[in-house]
């Protein structure tokens, strides 16, 4: 006989003067492991929130709720606080990329004359050659990497 | 019926003193943050300055009731507290100075995952290793050497190259290209590499480690503590003890530094993992330390990643007892130093160095935004590309979420202009964080996306009940204090004069360059 599955579930009504829909959707994505959530919007006010657990073990439904609207709390007031130091953490953060994802130095070999290049080459496949022969090891039939 | 808002009480006790800053006083003060240390108020400032005044004199600053030209408000003047009286030059010159990293030419540190094959089964193993009958687990000469080239093709002119595992001497082979072909490309292009090995040292023969020392390899172990520490953490694949192969081999690089003369070759170096276990142990692992020679030991807390994440119930602890752990055992170390033996605690030094120096030491884990991929890469055995070490590790799990591209696949401008790459700077910088923007301690810590992943399921996390946030506000409350006290000031500054960060020489001295 087929046995009903029991959902562990969780309905909230949210106010949205205090949680607005990006947080929620924010808090969702940080609660994915432990359950689906559903947004349901009412209006422009209010919403209802479900939490289909991921588990059937035993749940305290408090507790539950108590910890999801925290991480909604701090997913809200991440959102205030990112506006307030939009600039500066923009500032900041292009700073960071910028400078890591420069230009490299000029590459020497693509520079060189192609004999300097092909010698090169030589040496670096005569290393290779000398430490698979000190190991042991014989050259792959094809290459490991394109 | 709208749910009833309960606040769960925050991991970190703020103990923040409201009061009322009249609005002509707040015009006369440049913005600061705050904090009660016990009787008194610690003061900073985004230009990494700090006061500590008493609580009178706290009130009056905040009241704009310095007199002025008082040694007070001379001081507070000097350091950026006082509008009036800001020195913009010298405050960017300090800000500059705190966060030179923001203006690295890319990545300087690269961590080569050369086998995930290990001899041993450390019961807090981040690396997830595999045991050492797997070979399909080592690089190949041909992914070390696309490594290698892609490491080139990063533009720092300083690349540290720093060889993990696994166990990376069970894959001595690639150890050896690796070694000699990033020479050869340093030699040609006229770059600086740095060359470092994180091993065991359960695999060294004194063929290996001549090798390694003519090459400039510097060494690095884990060295836990005392034997019965060290093996209860690090016990041989199928047990066994390893710590008198440990020692074995410190005092033998030791003997062969001595033999040859300053700086001839690099001096080894260990790192120890605390455990539930080692927290009785913290003056036993200290006089070890000291025993051999060592001028540094450095009190590293436990993260849940990897192996440990699975078995934090009986190896973890919490943000408390490795704070009172941390306390007790610097304490011990201020002492011995105060009777004549130098030995530094290694996570104070990076502290200072930004607290009492206004210097970056070097330490990613503690920018803003952290150094995953912008300051440190990981690649992995299969020439996958990672934004630290510790998102390499999550992979490991099976989340692929750090990975940022592949050495035969990408370059190094894809890579750095990748979501998670973005992600993670804008996660980690504390402007955006709650808490953190208000916090007292903003201007010398940093959170780090990859253990707030692991630990609460998201790469911002919710600091207010961090057991990052947790553990690091208690340790620069541990370190405050002591900076009130004069002896240990003392040994601070002795300890910033004569030793410099491991990271700082290496960008410093080797010149790394900033633009």
């Amino acid at each position: 006989m087929a046995m009903k599955k029991i959902k562990n579930e969780i309905r909230l009504n949210i106010p949205l003067d205090i949680y607005s829909e990006e947080a929620l959707t924010q808090t969702a994505a940080v609660w994915r492991k432990k359950a689906d959530v559903y947004i349901e919007k009412k209006n422009k006010k209010q919403a209802t929130l479900t939490l289909e657990f991921k588990t059937n073990a035993a749940l305290n439904r408090e507790v539950a709720a108590e910890e999801f609207l925290n991480e909604a709390l701090n997913q809200e007031y991440r959102q205030i606080v990112g506006r307030f130091n939009q600039k500066l953490t923009q500032l900041i953060v292009v700073q960071a990329l910028c400078s890591a994802s420069q230009t490299p130095p000029k590459d020497a070999a693509e520079a060189l004359e192609p004999m300097v290049a092909a010698e090169r080459a030589k040496e670096v496949d005569e290393l290779m050659r000398r430490i698979r022969e000190e190991s042991g090891e014989s050259a792959p039939k094809t290459a490991a990497l394109a | 019926m709208a749910p009833t808002l309960k606040k769960t009480k925050p991991a970190c006790d703020t103990k923040l003193t409201t009061f009322v800053s009249p609005s002509a006083a707040g015009e006369k003060l440049a913005p600061f943050y705050f904090r009660r240390l016990e009787d008194k108020f610690l003061i900073t400032n985004d230009w990494g300055h700090h006061a500590i005044l008493r609580e009178k004199d706290f009130t009056d600053f905040t009241a704009a009731g310095i007199g002025k030209e008082t040694p007070l408000w001379n001081d507070l003047a000097s350091k950026g507290f006082i509008r009036e009286s800001m020195d913009f030059q010298a405050l960017s010159s300090d800000f500059i100075s705190k966060n030179a990293f923001l203006k690295y030419a890319g990545p300087s540190l690269h961590m080569i995952v050369l086998t995930l094959r290990c001899n041993q089964k450390c019961h807090y193993c981040h690396a997830s290793v595999v045991d050492p009958s797997q070979k399909s687990m080592d690089m190949t000469l041909e992914t070390a050497k696309k490594t290698v080239d892609f490491i080139f093709s990063t533009p720092n002119p300083v690349l540290c190259i720093e060889f993990q595992g696994g166990e990376p001497m069970i894959n001595w082979p690639a150890v050896k290209f690796i070694v000699e072909y990033a020479q050869k490309r340093a030699a040609w292009e006229k770059r600086k590499v740095i060359l470092s090995m994180v091993t065991n040292f359960t695999l060294m023969t004194e063929e290996k480690l001549r090798y390694l020392m003519e090459k400039r390899v510097s060494i690095c172990t884990s060295l836990d503590g005392p034997d019965f520490v060290h093996n209860q953490n690090r016990p041989f694949f199928g047990g066994g003890s390893s710590h008198d192969r440990v020692v074995h081999w410190i005092k033998r690089i030791q003997e062969i530094c001595s033999a040859a003369g300053e700086r001839t070759y690099y001096l080894p170096s260990a790192l120890m993992t605390t455990t539930r276990f080692s927290l009785s142990y913290g003056k036993e692992i200290v006089d070890h330390y000291v025993s051999l020679g060592m001028s540094q030991v450095f009190l590293r807390a436990l993260a849940p990643i990897g192996f440990a994440k699975r078995a934090w119930g009986s190896i973890g602890y919490s943000a408390e007892d490795f704070a009172a752990f941390y306390e007790k055992t610097l304490d011990y170390i201020l002492d011995l130093n105060e009777s004549g033996t130098p030995i530094v605690e290694r996570l104070s030094l990076v502290l200072l160095t930004k607290i009492l120096k206004r210097q970056d030491p070097g330490y990613m884990d503690l920018r803003s935004p952290s150094g995953a991929a912008l300051s440190a890469v990981a690649y992995n055995h299969d020439g996958g590309i990672f934004a630290g070490d510790e998102g390499r590790m999550v992979a490991q799990e099976g989340d692929l979420l750090f990975k940022i591209g592949h050495v035969a696949e990408h370059s190094w401008q894809e890579a750095a202009n990748h979501p998670t790459t973005a992600a993670c700077a804008v996660a980690s910088t504390l402007e955006g964080q709650p808490q953190c923007t208000q916090c007292a301690y903003k201007p010398y810590c940093g959170v780090e996306p990859v253990y707030h992943y692991e630990t609460q399921d998201s790469i911002s996390g919710n600091i207010p009940s961090s057991e990052w946030c947790n553990r690091h506000m208690k340790i620069f409350d541990i370190l405050f204090r002591k900076l009130q006290n004069p002896r240990d000031r003392a040994i601070f500054e002795k300890w910033l004069d004569q030793d410099k960060c491991m990271w700082q020489e290496s960008e410093q001295e080797h010149g790394h360059e900033k633009n």
